[in-house]
């Protein structure tokens, strides 16, 4: 080392990617437990795809593939992996991971320069130009699928036999004139204890994790549960023109996997304290009213992306004031 | 004991106090041979006043300031001057300074010193005896005493920084539990020259001993003070966090922490005082912590000033391949030369194992370096700015209140090294700014000199219609017509010298911009050949480098001697 400081911590960007895979565990064991190796196939996949792509990426432009090593394009290949319908068929998954890793990534200049969360973009993206196979979920009420069966969608583009009806939110917005509780006697999608219910619970114990690690900061979780909280009570009043209760939105469609593991992706998000408290309550308030305003149930990705447009205006005016100045000092201010 | 305030950011690494501070002080034998700076405080120039051949004796005053910065030195040993030459220092690796070498005699003889009760002393004499006695701030940053004293007028409150919260240093430890009656002595000098009415004592809780002796000292000697003991928590000892940890108020951008009626001095600046002014000794010597992974004896040593890095050597562990740092881990400085001195500012030879420098990975805004900043500075936006080197966006994210404490690069996961940019984007803003001023002078220089060629002009115009109408009334008086031929090539001619030789004045400006550009070149390429001579395995792979770095340090020089007497040439214009 040529100047100081001469010590460090241990902490590394891979380390902090790998406790962020880490994390994703308990998630991808509950999804595991429900879909079977139609969870695993997407997994390992895209992982292959991803990492395929990051290096063809790096080779063009003239980077040293050690960077592959950083483990980010791993943790863009997890949320990615989990976020579309399992047993994805291998086509999708390739294009997906181009678009994370080409379009969403390198195009900015590769890690760290990306404005936007890789994996939400190519989820978004992938969302608008196929939309029937990103809401083809197998039936998790079905048993889990076996390797074989798994195999032969994801890779031969066998047909599946079972797929779920409509998803919570899908139900809700198609929900004609039913009440909540009544849609909830009808669609178990909309009711406590369904399977996705205790993938969420999975990614909030993920979530906890990184915080008692302090690998994310609370501000940006938090206030998004709280924005999805705040904002789900003027939209719900349990009839049938009312959306889910603001406790279901938090279970349902990524919420929490949106709070602790994309929102809060650095990269893309706010910087300062004040900055992440605005962004994760904006976030929250994006979901509630996509969903029940918008044209796509799929919320999450759609709030984050704007968010991560957001960020940069959210940080110029979150600036703190610096130790012996009166006022915080705006980056044009001479 | 006072209320604690909080301060932002900040981190906790592993102290490794105890390797050091768990036995009193020892002296180190004296060395054959001591190499004084003759400028103490290296920016600010003194001059010796001993001659080679001369015999000293210890405090023997060896130099004269010249800068009322600047600060005397004194012989810490009985000898004879052997040399006045340019040597290394530790604290500017890239360049030489005057040096005084003392060749010791072993005879440890002494000037007489007059030393006078506290109670016999007025404060002017108190003040008097430490301007005489070449004392530089002990816990680091070496700032002449002396001007940091005279600037705090209207002080009422004197903070003893008894912190120390860099790891790994126990100087100021071992100072405060074993020569506590010098501290105090040192306090009640400072206390009674410049009527304090408040004295508090700053300590982190992680030194229980050190509190306690000081304590005790302050009450044998029936001092009235103030206790703060802040959490263990570095930057805590930097002057202006320690002034927030202990009365809660920030220090104003642009403004001293005597404009809060605060000044604040090291417990071993303090003791220094105490022997300054009762017994009359100047500084010679200062208590040094040598430790680290590769130390053989950690601990706190008496070393007198002057000695030699190389003089140590024995404290490496044999076999190990040690890197020497100076000062501690966060803001100490790498020594290159072993055969620099001790100064004043050596609060610390840390000699750890050589470790390979890590490769910088992307940044990936995580904002741990932001959550460590004591300043609540942006260091990851800092770093953007400064990798793109924009000036006003520097400047807006307060680029200049960075302290340099190291905290937001301690923690980044990328191994960024964020100071590092920092300085060198400091470097470049004061260059760009006294380039900007020069051109300014230029400017003025020229437009000053047009002026007065214009007002020459003029009179000689003026003049010469005068002429003309006296000729002409001559002429008309004597009624003979003959032609009067004015033009206006003199003008013109002169218009056209003049401004040939503003162009002459200007190209000078033009070219010290190009060198100033050069140098700074030739700099970075020093650093990256550095960089490389760090990693480069094999013998004569280093070799072949060496002479590189020597061929850049001879090109950088030359381009500096060249400013230099560009410099030289354009003052007389002026
Ligand atoms: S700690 Fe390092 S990687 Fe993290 S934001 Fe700061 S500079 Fe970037
Ligand atoms: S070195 Fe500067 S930017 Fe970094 S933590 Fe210290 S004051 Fe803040």
């Amino acid at each position: 080392m040529l100047s100081s400081p001469f010590i460090h911590t241990k902490r590394s960007t891979p380390w902090v990617m790998q406790q962020v895979a880490l994390a994703l565990m308990p998630a991808i064991v509950t999804s595991f437990y429900f879909y079977g190796w139609a969870v695993l196939s997407n997994i390992v996949l895209m992982i292959i795809a991803c990492l395929a792509f990051e290096a063809f990426a790096l080779t063009l432009r003239k980077r040293s593939l050690v960077s592959l090593g950083d483990w980010s394009a791993v943790v863009t290949a997890l949320l990615l992996a989990m976020a579309i319908p399992p047993a994805a068929n291998w086509w999708l998954i390739v294009v997906g991971a181009g678009l994370a890793m080409l379009l969403a990534k390198h195009l900015y200049g590769g890690l760290g320069l990306n404005p936007f969360n890789p994996a939400m973009v190519a989820y978004v993206v992938l969302l608008i130009s196929y939309p029937v196979q990103m809401s083809q979920w197998i039936d998790p009420a079905q048993s889990a699928l076996s390797l074989s069966t798994t195999l032969d969608i994801a890779l031969f583009g066998s047909p599946i036999d079972q797929y779920t009806g409509a998803t919570a939110l899908d139900a809700v917005r198609h929900n004609a004139g039913l009440t909540i509780s009544q849609l909830a006697e009808q669609n178990p999608a909309t009711a406590w204890g369904a399977p996705h219910h205790f993938v969420s619970l999975s990614y909030l114990l993920g979530g906890l994790y990184l915080l008692a690690r302090r690998i994310i900061f609370w501000q940006l979780p938090i206030a998004l549960i709280l924005g999805v909280l705040v904002a789900g009570v003027f939209v719900y009043d349990g009839s049938s023109e009312s959306a889910l209760s603001p406790a279901m939105q938090l279970a349902v469609g990524g919420t929490l996997m949106g709070a602790f593991f994309i929102i809060t992706d650095p990269v893309s998000s706010p910087t300062t304290t004040n900055g992440r408290l605005i962004a994760g309550a904006f976030a929250g308030v994006l979901i509630v009213v996509i969903r029940h305003f918008g044209n796509y149930p799929d919320a999450v990705a759609f709030a984050v992306l704007l968010v991560n447009l957001c960020a940069p205006l959210i940080d110029y005016f979150t600036l703190p004031r610096t130790y012996g100045h009166s006022k915080a000092k705006r980056a044009t201010d001479e | 004991m006072i209320k604690v305030h909080t301060i932002p950011g900040g981190i906790h690494p592993e102290t490794h106090k105890s390797m050091s501070n768990g036995s009193a002080a020892e002296r180190i034998p004296t060395p054959d041979r001591l190499w004084i700076p003759v400028s103490a405080g290296l920016k600010y120039e003194s001059e010796p006043i001993v001659n080679v051949g001369d015999s000293v004796k210890r405090f023997t005053q060896l130099t004269q300031p010249k800068h009322a910065f600047a600060v005397a030195s004194h012989s810490p040993i009985s000898g004879t001057v052997a040399a006045i030459e340019m040597r290394s220092v530790v604290a500017m690796p890239e360049r030489q300074v005057l040096m005084i070498a003392i060749d010791n005699d072993g005879n440890n003889e002494s000037e007489r010193r007059a030393p006078m009760a506290l109670d016999e002393l007025s404060g002017a004499q108190i003040l008097d005896r430490i301007s005489r006695s070449g004392i530089q701030g002990q816990g680091g940053a070496g700032f002449s005493t002396q001007i940091k004293i005279a600037a705090s007028k209207q002080v009422t409150h004197l903070i003893v920084n008894g912190v120390e919260c860099e790891p790994y240093i126990t100087a100021d430890d071992r100072l405060m539990r074993d020569y506590s009656d010098d501290i105090m002595l040192g306090i009640q000098c400072i206390a009674k020259a410049m009527q304090l009415t408040q004295i508090t004592l700053g300590t982190e809780d992680n030194k229980p001993q050190a509190f306690e002796a000081m304590q005790n000292a302050a009450a044998a000697a029936n001092i009235n003070m103030q206790w703060g003991v802040v959490p263990t928590k570095y930057p805590s000892g930097s002057e202006k966090q320690l002034i927030q940890l202990l009365t809660g108020q920030e220090v104003a951008n642009g403004k001293l922490p005597a404009d809060l009626g605060i000044l604040m001095l090291n417990v071993g600046t303090l003791a220094a005082i105490g022997r300054a002014v009762v017994h009359d000794e100047p500084v010679t010597e200062r208590l040094v912590t040598i430790t680290g992974e590769a130390c053989e004896r950690p601990g706190n040593y008496w070393v007198p000033l002057g000695t030699p890095i190389d003089a140590l050597q024995t404290f490496a562990k044999d076999g190990a391949k040690a890197q020497w740092i100076q000062g501690g881990p966060m803001m100490g400085v790498r020594v290159t030369d072993t055969t620099a001195p001790i100064t004043q500012v050596t609060n610390c030879l840390l000699i750890q194992p050589a470790v390979k420098s890590t490769s910088e990975m992307p940044c990936i805004r995580c904002s741990a370096c932001y959550e460590a900043c004591p300043m609540q500075l942006l260091p990851q936006q800092l770093l953007w700015h400064a990798k793109s080197n924009n000036e006003q966006k520097l400047k807006a994210h307060n680029l200049f209140d960075c302290i340099e404490c190291g905290a937001c690069d301690y923690v980044c996961p990328s191994d960024i090294p964020l100071v590092q940019y920092y300085r060198a984007a400091k470097d470049e803003l004061r260059a760009a700014e006294s380039d900007r001023v020069r051109s300014e002078h230029a400017r003025n220089r020229f437009e000053q000199r047009q002026a007065r060629l214009e007002r020459i002009e003029q009179e000689k115009i003026a003049k010469r219609e005068a002429r003309k109408k006296a000729a002409e009334a001559k002429k008309a008086a004597k009624q003979v017509d003959s032609d009067t031929t004015t033009s206006d090539k003199p003008k013109a001619g002169l218009l056209a010298a003049a401004m040939a030789k503003a162009e002459t004045s200007k190209a000078p400006a033009l070219s010290a911009e190009k060198l100033t550009k050069q140098v700074s070149n030739l700099e970075a390429q020093l650093i990256h050949q550095q960089q490389l001579l760090e990693e480069a395995g094999d013998d004569e792979k280093r070799a072949k480098i060496d002479a590189r770095i020597k061929n850049t340090r001879i090109k950088i020089d030359q381009a500096k001697a060249k400013l230099a007497s560009i410099d030289d040439q354009e003052q007389p214009n002026a």
